[in-house]
């Protein structure tokens, strides 16, 4: 539900502050959100001054020197460093990306970094992704034809076919379209939210699935589909350039056209 | 599950979301004729502004816009209850404003038809 | 999450400007208007003291917002529509879109505005 300030306790306060080396030429100052479960104590935002001479150009690079060469104790996921497994995403100068393409240099000032919005804190940086994937699992991202299985035959798709799930395959489900919604916010327990929409639309734009109507059926919800208000938030958040808005509002139109045809 | 046995009525979501964009198309006209009205009545005195809704074209036209406004305004603050007010205060205002934008319908044409059926001002 | 944590964007607060207008026009402006209409007729003395309450500086400026809220809230509504038929979703025409619907709803505001003054 709408909350506009955090609970007292999880407000951050003003924490430590890490200044750079002698002799330090570029230097930015890096505000990072830290918490640890284990120290009972409220969140903080530690300042990490960093020469950008001695540093690789994305904000990854930076966290990741900080974490080797000034606090050890920096805590944040990552995996490939060049945008394709969606770990490192946060929020970063208040939009939500992927640490390990995003530069430097895009952001002037402080460069200030939370993790994704209004998602349990694990640690640090580190978001509870736990009811993303529930809600993933719950759309049955797989093919579904039933009974209808041909042992050793091939399921044909046209060239034509494929290309409609261009932009809906390349998900890499990092969460950031999600976390910069604002219903998904409020009501994210219940409202599937732009990343899990966008796949079950994959599923429904793909010519070789069996169960549209099943899938149809199951998004019909005030809840579930209908708390989407084409804010626009999601599309602009996506680092990969795809637009969860777009699939959402088609999921809308299949599914008028659907009852308006049986009507 | 079949779409017969989900409901076609306004209570699913996509009986809401449907009826609400066809209120919302309706009244794009119906909006342009209200602001040419705001311009022609704003240079009117009472006798003048009474004359125009004594018109029963006037009066009708704003009859069946005020039950678009009626229908758009209360489907508007129900979603924007369901977003963000928590049960059970949530249904308790939904209720609320559907008697209220019921009652706000009825008080205006019952003033719109009492005035083009020739009410003497 | 709001406050310091989300940067306010042309996509999120054009959109709750649709809503806020949204309700400014249901909560304020629909009432007035409704009491306008009682008044018509009921007779010119109760329109006379309708007017009158609502002649000074707080109902000129509660007109003026109405009438603002009434051009913003159709100008984002038809943008609304648009997407609703799965055009115009593009990053680049949400934003285009957005400073056209604007720039479209401060004329519209200004064009009612000085033909009713």
């Amino acid at each position: 539900m709408l909350q506009l300030r955090l609970p007292k306790d999880s407000r951050p306060v003003t924490g430590n502050h890490y200044p750079a080396a002698q002799g330090a030429s570029r230097v930015r100052t890096f505000q990072v959100y830290r918490w640890d479960p284990d120290e009972g104590q409220s969140p903080r935002l530690d300042s990490y001054e960093v020469d950008l001479d001695d540093c690789g150009p994305m904000v990854l690079d930076a966290i990741i020197k900080i974490k080797n060469d000034i606090d050890p104790t920096l805590t944040f996921r990552r995996s490939c460093r060049e945008g394709i497994c969606g770990s490192c995403s946060m929020n970063i100068d208040g939009t939500n990306t992927l640490a390990c393409t995003k530069p430097i240099e895009d952001i002037s000032g402080t460069v200030k970094i939370y993790p994704l919005p209004h998602l349990s804190v694990v640690k640090d940086l580190v978001p509870d992704m736990s009811h993303f994937y529930e809600q993933y699992a719950s759309i049955k991202p797989w093919l579904r034809n039933g009974a209808d299985v041909e042992e050793g035959s091939e399921r044909l798709q046209s060239r034509a076919d494929r290309d409609k799930l261009d932009g809906l395959y390349e998900c890499i489900l990092c969460a950031c379209c999600s976390t910069s919604c604002p219903s998904y916010w409020w009501n994210g327990d219940r409202y599937l939210g732009p990343a899990i929409l966008l796949q079950a639309y994959r599923w429904l734009a793909d010519s070789r699935d069996g169960d549209q109507d099943g899938r149809l059926d199951q998004l019909d919800d005030a809840f579930k589909l209908f708390r989407c208000h084409t804010i626009l938030n999601c599309t602009a958040a996506c680092p990969k350039g795809l637009n969860p808005a777009k699939a959402i509002a088609e999921t809308k139109r299949m599914l008028l056209t659907r009852n308006g045809a049986e009507r | 599950m079949s779409s017969a046995e989900q409901g076609s009525t306004s209570h699913g979501g996509l009986g809401h979301w449907k009826w609400q964009r066809a209120s919302s198309l309706l009244l794009i006209p119906f909006t342009a004729w209200l602001l040419s009205v705001i311009v022609h009545l704003s240079s009117a005195n009472y006798v003048q502004a009474r004359d125009f809704f004594s018109q029963p074209l006037q009066a009708w036209i704003a009859i069946v816009m005020t039950a678009l406004v009626a229908y758009h305004a209360q489907t508007g603050i129900q979603v924007i209850c369901e977003d963000y007010i928590p049960p059970p205060w949530q249904a308790i205002l939904i209720w609320l404003t559907r008697i209220a934008c019921l009652a706000g319908f009825a008080l205006i044409a019952w003033a719109m038809i009492a005035m083009s059926t020739g009410a003497p001002a | 999450m709001i406050g310091p944590y989300y940067k306010p964007q042309l996509t999120s607060m054009l959109s709750i400007l649709s809503r806020l207008t949204g309700v400014f026009l249901t909560v304020v402006s629909t009432p007035l208007v409704l009491l306008w209409v009682l008044a018509l007729a009921a007779g010119p003395e109760t329109f006379g003291q309708l007017q009158s309450l609502l002649g000074g500086m707080i109902g000129k400026a509660i007109w003026l917002a109405s009438l603002f809220s009434l051009c913003y809230h159709l100008a984002n509504g038809i943008r609304h529509l648009i997407w609703d038929t799965g055009a115009m979703l593009e990053l680049e025409s949400v934003y285009l879109s957005g400073y056209i619907m604007l720039a479209t709803s401060v004329a519209l505001f200004v064009l009612v505005w000085w033909l009713a003054s």
